[in-house]
């Protein structure tokens, strides 16, 4: 019975100091981690290479006879499937092209489940987005004209 | 003297020496964790070779890519993600590139010790170790 209430007695002097050590240490930690932090933030550069790649890639949007000509969309290309398969992001990444000229307007979702939460870019801890427009020359059954692309990016953070 | 009671604070006592020596070790290796900056190059590498993937799906044109590399890793690329870790690590570090369903990657899981990585992007982008 002494016995057992001397180990009692022994562990209530000792749990605090357990549990300051703890204390201590978890703080020393945590004071280590703020300081030594490094965020590597690559939405900058992520965003415009992606973009580029409606531009560029024959896969995508450019135009080919003989050779590839970035910045010159072939109209044939600009549909839903096609951008899907040649920009097939994972889901936290959705696109929404827009192409106008003079005579008519194109839209192209996606990702749509992201496409449509362009509404939500103010929530900048959560999404990352971007809007860029690039003045294209457009191939219209072999006729050439000018035309604007806006390419939107949203990325789920 | 209460000889049972003395037992008692040495087991609590070595049982406080044990703890600390465990804590040490973890926070010695912490330390030196973060002093060889381990997860911050791993970081770095996997999203700059993701980067370079993305760029190379962007190529109008066939392109060769030499990446230099100083560090040891184990990099792993498929048809979604490339991943990097240590070789005695399980968790990989992982970036997801933006496929295009028409261009195949064609690598494997290549070790990186002071090697040059080559991507040689054609209709199809293949990677593999030179060095």
């Amino acid at each position: 019975m002494a016995e057992a209430k001397e180990l009692t007695e022994a562990w209530i002097i000792w749990i605090p100091t357990i549990i300051a050590f703890f204390v201590v240490i978890s703080l020393i930690v945590i004071i280590i981690s703020l300081a030594v932090q490094k965020d590597i933030n690559i939405e900058k550069i992520q965003q415009p290479i992606l973009r580029q790649r409606f531009l560029y890639s024959e896969n995508c949007l450019a135009y080919k006879q003989d050779r590839v000509y970035p910045g010159i969309i072939d109209l044939a290309k600009f549909n839903e499937k096609r951008l899907q398969d040649c920009f097939n992001p994972n889901d936290k990444i959705g696109a929404q092209l827009v192409l106008k000229t003079d005579d008519y307007i194109k839209t192209a979702n996606i990702n749509p489940i992201l496409a449509d939460k362009f509404n939500f870019c103010f929530d900048e801890e959560r999404f990352s987005c971007s809007n860029y427009t690039y003045y294209v020359l457009i191939n219209n059954n072999s006729i050439i004209e000018p035309g604007l692309l806006d390419v939107a990016l949203i990325k789920l953070k | 003297m209460n000889k049972k009671g003395l037992t008692t604070k040495q087991w609590l006592y070595t049982f406080y020496v044990v703890l600390n020596v465990i804590v040490l070790v973890l926070f010695i290796t912490y330390i030196n964790q973060l002093r060889e900056n381990q997860k911050v190059n791993q970081d770095f590498l996997v999203r700059d070779l993701g980067l370079i993937v993305d760029a190379l799906h962007a190529s109008p044109n066939p392109i060769i890519f030499s990446y230099v590399n100083s560090v040891s890793y184990q990099l792993k690329i498929d048809r979604e993600s490339i991943a990097v870790n240590k070789p005695t690590e399980v968790a990989l570090k992982k970036y997801f590139y933006t496929r295009d369903n028409n261009i195949n990657i064609n690598a494997n899981l290549l070790p990186l010790t002071n090697s040059t990585l080559v991507f040689d992007k054609n209709k199809n982008i293949l990677v593999s170790l030179y060095g």
